[in-house]
């Protein structure tokens, strides 16, 4: 459905996105996550054809997204990423005028329009003014807009920034419906959002592409090599860190207190220690012991707030 | 001829985008607002004046009027077209549409200049008083050419509009610039009449004014007509380039 290669964006000495490649298929939902700035909306952007790119191409649904702009647009809804929206018109009325920029044949206008409300949960709110709507009625309403001329292409730009967690819980399960039938391209940097709605992750930093998986082959890739064990016990954090510095073998120990006088302790190591550490601290009152895995928030800090290499 | 034909054609887009535009005007208190400030004056000073007080079977003033308060009027207009969606970021729905960037100026143009056609009907009841009281005495072939001058006048002033509503986010701002646009343009034809030769022939070529006024004693010259399309084609080239321009930034 996408095809995107050695796209690169510069803004006169700043370079936005830098030689990113990725290819999505047909029918995929793709977690688009970096940090603020890390070029995600200028990817969209282009995208969506809003600006150019300096180098690389892209394309949508095999249609060049420079040179065939207009097929690759008409294939494709977007949702900005403030959500921006004429607060004067009423809802239906909006999606009738999109549908005629967009180039749905007048026979199927009607019908697209309600394929939008109802499966935006808009159907009550036809006759309304959007200017009149609460922030969570608009967010549907963007993704209402962004469908409405079934595009095969949803692109996504933070979809959920701004709206309270039911709201947010809201437009998670509108976009995994809407990821039954389209491509979608979400971004974030929200990691349990990308987790629960995308089959594949992009991880973005400073414009390059610096992971690409499902979350949990992302988040299997850090915990290799390494095994973190979290202890809770109850007992000062001295007599614990005395007592977890004659096991053998721990690369690193961090410990905090907790209320209670129980102590909380991170332990890393190369090989399975849990027995080992079970044993040195059952007598101060062994209360909780589980091995950690990384989790995708892991990946991103990892991957998102090294250095950049230098080449 | 399917759909997609005639729709790759470019003018179905015009005309909806024209029509989001009007229809914005009339359920805007700017549209009405900016319509009661160019009707009132007008009836005082092109109708009630003359008609009434000085008792002439005329729409001279009607016609001599309306270009000056269009100058004030027209940018008022304008302003928001394009400012104020890049403001609020509608531009990027609306430009990430299948809508190219002069389908999207000559539509944001054409609803103006529909809305400043529809300002325009309530002078007709003048002509209708005029026609009631003194039809024998009216020069109908100079009412009209006056009213092919206020459309040709309209048109132009109003892709300038949209001219200087593309150059900014900010309304009030873009108001300014084709105010500024609309003063020059008008005034270099007040210069060309008292400035001297061969000067004074280059601000009579440029000049609105004095081709405004061929249009008011009935007479239509193609090189008017020619001059007024072409500020009207020129502007909204201008337009949709400085909306390309945003691409390769």
């Amino acid at each position: 459905m996408i095809e995107v290669q050695g796209l690169t964006k510069r803004y006169g000495d700043r370079t936005a996105i830098d030689d990113l490649s990725f290819q999505v298929p047909n029918g995929q939902v793709l977690g688009f996550l970096g940090p603020n700035g890390a070029g995600k909306s200028t990817t969209m952007r282009i995208l969506t054809g809003y600006i150019s790119a300096s180098e690389g191409r892209a394309s949508i649904a095999g249609f060049d997204v420079f040179g065939d702009s207009r097929e690759a647009r008409r294939r494709t809804g977007y949702l900005p990423e403030t959500t921006p929206l004429p607060g004067e018109l009423r809802v239906a009325d909006y999606l009738a005028h999109l549908c005629r920029i967009r180039g749905v044949p007048p026979g199927k206008r009607r019908e697209r329009i309600d394929f939008a409300l109802t499966s935006c949960g808009l159907e009550e709110r036809r006759h309304e003014i959007i200017g009149r709507l609460s922030r969570g009625l608009r967010q549907r309403v963007g993704l209402a807009q962004a469908v409405v001329h079934d595009p095969e292409l949803l692109i996504l730009d933070e979809p959920t920034s701004g709206l309270d967690p039911g709201q947010t819980r809201e437009t998670r399960q509108l976009i995994r419906e809407l990821g039954k039938h389209h491509t979608v391209v979400l971004s974030s940097h929200i990691l349990p959002e990308v987790a629960a709605t995308c089959e594949r992750v992009l991880i973005i930093s400073r414009g390059r592409l610096v992971a690409d998986g499902t979350p949990n082959e992302l988040a299997g890739s850090l915990r290799e090599g390494r095994m973190e064990v979290e202890l809770v016990v109850n007992g000062a954090s001295d007599a614990v860190r005395a007592q977890l510095a004659a096991v053998k073998g721990i690369a690193s120990v961090e410990v905090s207190d907790l209320p209670g006088g129980e102590t909380h302790a991170v332990v890393a190591a190369d090989t399975d220690l849990r027995p080992e550490l079970a044993r040195a601290v059952i007598e101060l009152g062994l209360l909780e012991l589980r091995s950690r895995s990384a989790t995708l928030e892991d990946v991103f800090l990892q991957l998102t707030t090294e250095e950049p290499a230098t080449e | 001829m399917n759909y997609d034909f005639i729709w790759n054609l470019g003018l179905l887009n015009v005309i909806a985008l024209a029509r989001r535009e009007l229809h914005a005007y009339f359920v805007s208190w700017i549209g009405w607002g900016v319509a009661a400030l160019l009707i009132i004056p007008l009836t005082v000073f092109g109708y009630l004046g003359p008609v009434i007080l000085n008792q002439t079977a005329t729409m001279a003033q009607v016609f001599s009027t309306l270009p000056i308060l269009l100058i004030f009027a027209m940018p008022l207009y304008t302003m928001r077209l394009i400012a104020e969606e890049r403001s609020t970021g509608t531009l990027e729905i609306t430009l990430t549409a299948p809508v190219r960037d002069w389908e999207f100026v000559l539509g944001k143009w054409l609803g103006v200049v529909g809305y400043y056609v529809a300002t325009l009907v309530p002078t007709l009841a003048y002509l209708l008083l005029l026609v009631h009281d003194a039809a024998g005495s009216l020069d109908y072939g100079s009412i009209a050419a006056g009213y092919v001058g206020l459309l040709l006048v309209g048109m132009a002033f109003a892709a300038i509009g949209v001219l200087a509503s593309s150059l900014t986010r900010n309304q009030i701002l873009a108001a300014a610039i084709a105010w500024a646009a609309l003063l020059l343009i008008w005034a270099l034809g007040v210069i060309g009449l008292i400035a001297q030769p061969p000067l004074g022939d280059v601000f009579t070529y440029a000049g609105a004014s004095n081709r405004f006024s061929a249009f008011q004693q009935g007479d239509i010259q193609l090189h008017d007509v020619v001059y007024f399309l072409t500020i009207a084609a020129g502007s909204l080239f201008l337009a949709a380039r400085v909306l390309d321009s945003r691409r390769w930034k």
